[in-house]
């Protein structure tokens, strides 16, 4: 008797699915034996999909059947794949540092070049063009100017809670502004709290379709 | 003493005996009786003579001048003792030192020794006694005196005068150098690890330390009292959720209308994908795990049908190792029958911020180089060749690393996403500042994106539910809330009034 792939998957999708729902009564057996089967599952799968997907397609084969210039192009990093293999143990370890420094220049590097580039000067020059009253601004300053000046205020007000700063001649901080940028900080958790709740929720409902789709699977192919 | 001259088994203990205790002290006459004379041997009565007579010399008063006949008789009975001035250097040397009392009484038949070994002569190499003078320094240069080098002078005297006992050499003294550091022993020098701070400066040091240890000191924070109601609460939201959202699911209900108006953000994602040309090529990043799955693939399944519906060449790219599954289980969805003749996929992309870099810099070092020969990618050597560029993720960072690192190779070429609702909030600044042309945001925009194309897609199969239970969050929220103050409002009036009583 040939068992159908969906069957299959569905039995074992609705299995898991309640391992996981025990969580609700607490920590339990059965639900651990769910998160490690997860936790082993994608691990296995990344380990495949990076031995053949890198180390097979990026460096073994174009070491055997690539061009003279390739392969000694490749033999540095497979230079740096074995000294960072020293990692692995205490006594050949430091054979991994200059390894891990490149990298860590490397990945420094090009992250700060992107956010600086990327996101801090065009973010910038996008709310400072908010404030343009020339004619080459297409929308209406009666929409862009309370915009402007709510970003801006939000910003400010946003830093001066985050400033440490010793008090005032009159002895107090400056609260007012500071209990503004506060209330700018808790709308923004409130608007990421709301958007982990809706997919999370999102999640909750594709488990629920799978599971009426899977009953009526088993209810038609009885 | 006592003790000592009782356990001996040679030393009487009645006090009447008249024999010399061990280790006593004084002068012979005062330690041998008068009437004991008779008994000492002849040799012994000599030196007790002369150090009798050089006793008489030092302390005049003490003793007579004249020995005693009994004395004399003896001192001239002895042939073989030594004369009188021979004995008088060997007593001087006696008492010149400043030997210690114990040591003063402490005799050759004290011990039993045979009497040739006290009466052996000495020997021609020991230096004569009275060339050694006692060093009369003062107490203040005693207590100055270095005494690690005084035996570090001393031991190497001693290995100076090492005689070799074998070899060609035996017998002569302090021929072969001694190894350096070999038989040094030298104490080591010790440091005082006290610090000369007088009490003002150790308050400082304490007050320095208590604001060293107050950063790193964790605030206790009190442990949250646990309320009997919580778990049952738990499973009565558990069961509204799941009922909320089962219920319409099961009954394939369709009472919720979906909303007409669209954003600025959807209506430029929309008008982007529909300027597409009919068979350009698109790239597609798929960035979403797994978990993920249920709020993106329909989302993603509604762009990629309409890039479909123009035959547009797809290739799909994941800098997530789990990526290229998710693409594969995407394709498939939308092409069951595989039939759609230009998708490839190039497969993961890694390095992260770095990765993206390089595919922007050059796309065709990533993937395998048959890909590049097919159909699918021909023409397209640089990342602006791709009439589209859209990413598909549910993490801010991983849509904000493509804005930064592919956008500005793209030079004018549209970036669109889609992306998951709790990644809107952080990507949403990218689209104002018109770095991205175009989002769909989670499933109140692709159930508005769906219906255009399609009237009961998947998003609208799950609407229903998704309306419902963003209801049921929303009430629960604000009812937990409202309990939350009046039961505040409720503890703060009971301390009150136990206050005002």
């Amino acid at each position: 008797m040939q068992i159908p792939t969906e069957l299959l998957t569905g039995i074992l999708g609705f299995v898991f699915t309640l391992l996981v729902f025990s969580y609700l009564i607490g920590d339990n057996p059965l639900f651990r034996v769910a998160v490690h089967v997860f936790v082993g599952l994608s691990a296995g799968y990344v380990a495949v999909v990076i031995w053949q997907q890198v180390i097979i397609n990026k460096l073994i084969e174009p070491l055997i059947n690539g061009g003279w210039q390739e392969r000694a192009l490749l033999l540095i990093p497979l230079l740096m794949s074995v000294l960072l293999l020293g990692k692995l143990s205490p006594r050949y370890q430091v054979w991994g540092r200059p390894v891990v420094a490149y990298l860590v220049g490397v990945g420094a590097a090009v992250a700060i070049g992107g956010a600086l580039m990327g996101t801090l000067l065009p973010q910038a020059q996008a709310s400072l063009a908010l404030f343009d009253l020339s004619a080459a601004n297409p929308r209406p300053l009666t929409e862009t100017l309370p915009e402007a000046v709510f970003i801006l205020l939000g910003t400010l007000s946003t830093l001066a809670y985050f400033q440490f700063s010793t008090l005032n001649k009159s002895g107090k901080r400056p609260l007012l502004f500071s209990i503004l940028g506060q209330t700018f900080i808790a709308i923004t958790f409130g608007v990421l709290f709301a958007g982990a709740l809706t997919a999370s929720l999102s999640a909750l409902i594709d488990r629920m379709a799978a599971l009426v789709q899977f009953f009526d699977l088993l209810l038609f192919s009885l | 003493m006592a003790s000592l001259g009782a356990e001996s088994p040679a030393a009487p203990s009645g006090p009447e005996s008249q024999t010399p205790q061990a280790f006593e002290t004084g002068s012979l006459d005062t330690i041998l009786p008068p009437e004991n004379a008779a008994e000492t041997p002849s040799w012994l009565t000599g030196i007790s003579a002369a150090m009798s007579s050089a006793l008489a010399e030092e302390t005049p008063g003490e003793r007579p001048q004249q020995p005693t006949a009994e004395e004399t008789s003896a001192a001239e009975s002895l042939p073989d003792a030594a004369p009188s001035t021979e004995a008088e250097p060997a007593s001087d040397a006696v008492f010149s030192m400043d030997m210690p009392d114990w040591l003063a009484g402490f005799t050759p038949s004290d011990l039993n020794m045979p009497p040739e070994s006290a009466a052996r002569p000495a020997s021609p190499a020991a230096p004569n006694p009275e060339d050694i003078s006692p060093a009369s320094l003062p107490s203040w240069v005693q207590a100055l005196r270095p005494v690690e080098a005084v035996i570090a002078a001393a031991e190497e005297d001693d290995f100076e005068q090492t005689v070799e006992k074998e070899g060609p050499l035996a017998g002569f003294r302090a021929v072969l150098p001694v190894a350096a550091g070999l038989l040094k022993i030298q104490r080591p020098k010790t440091y005082s690890n006290k610090l000369d701070v007088d009490n003002a400066q150790q308050e400082q040091v304490a007050l320095l330390e208590n604001l060293l240890a107050a950063e790193t000191r964790a605030r206790e924070i009190p442990p949250r009292q646990k309320n009997s109601a919580e778990r049952p609460l738990r499973w009565a939201i558990a069961a509204i959720l799941l009922l909320v959202t089962l219920i319409p699911l099961a009954l394939g209900s369709r009472w919720t209308p979906i909303p007409s108006l669209a954003g600025a953000d959807l209506n430029a994602f929309a008008s982007t994908l529909a300027s597409v040309e009919n068979g350009a090529p698109a790239l597609i990043v798929v960035d979403y795990q797994p978990a993920f799955a249920g709020e993106m693939e329909p989302l993603a399944q509604s762009a990629l049908r309409e890039l479909m519906k123009k035959q547009a060449r797809l290739a799909f790219v994941s800098t997530s190792p789990t990526g290229s599954l998710m693409a594969e289980r995407l394709m498939a969805q939308l092409d069951a029958q595989n039939n759609y003749p230009t998708s490839v996929q190039l497969g993961y992309l890694p390095g992260g911020a770095a990765g993206i870099q390089v595919f922007a810099s050059d796309p065709t070092r990533v993937g395998r180089g048959s890909s590049w020969k097919s159909a699918t990618l021909s023409g397209i050597t640089h990342l602006e060749d791709f009439a589209v560029a859209l990413v598909l993720t549910d993490a801010p960072d991983e849509g904000r690393l493509w804005v930064e690192q592919a956008a500005p190779e793209l030079r004018g070429k549209p970036l669109l996403m889609v992306i998951s609702a709790q990644a809107e909030p952080m990507l949403r600044p990218y689209f104002d500042s018109h770095q991205i042309q175009g989002l769909m945001v989670g499933l109140n925009h692709g159930a508005i994106f769906e219906q255009q194309f399609l009237s009961d897609g998947p998003v609208r199969q799950a609407w229903d539910s998704f309306n419902l239970g963003l209801l049921v969050m929303e009430t629960l929220i604000v009812v937990g809330g409202l309990w939350a103050l009046i039961a505040a409002w409720l503890e703060k009036r009971a301390a009150e009034q136990e206050g005002a009583y």
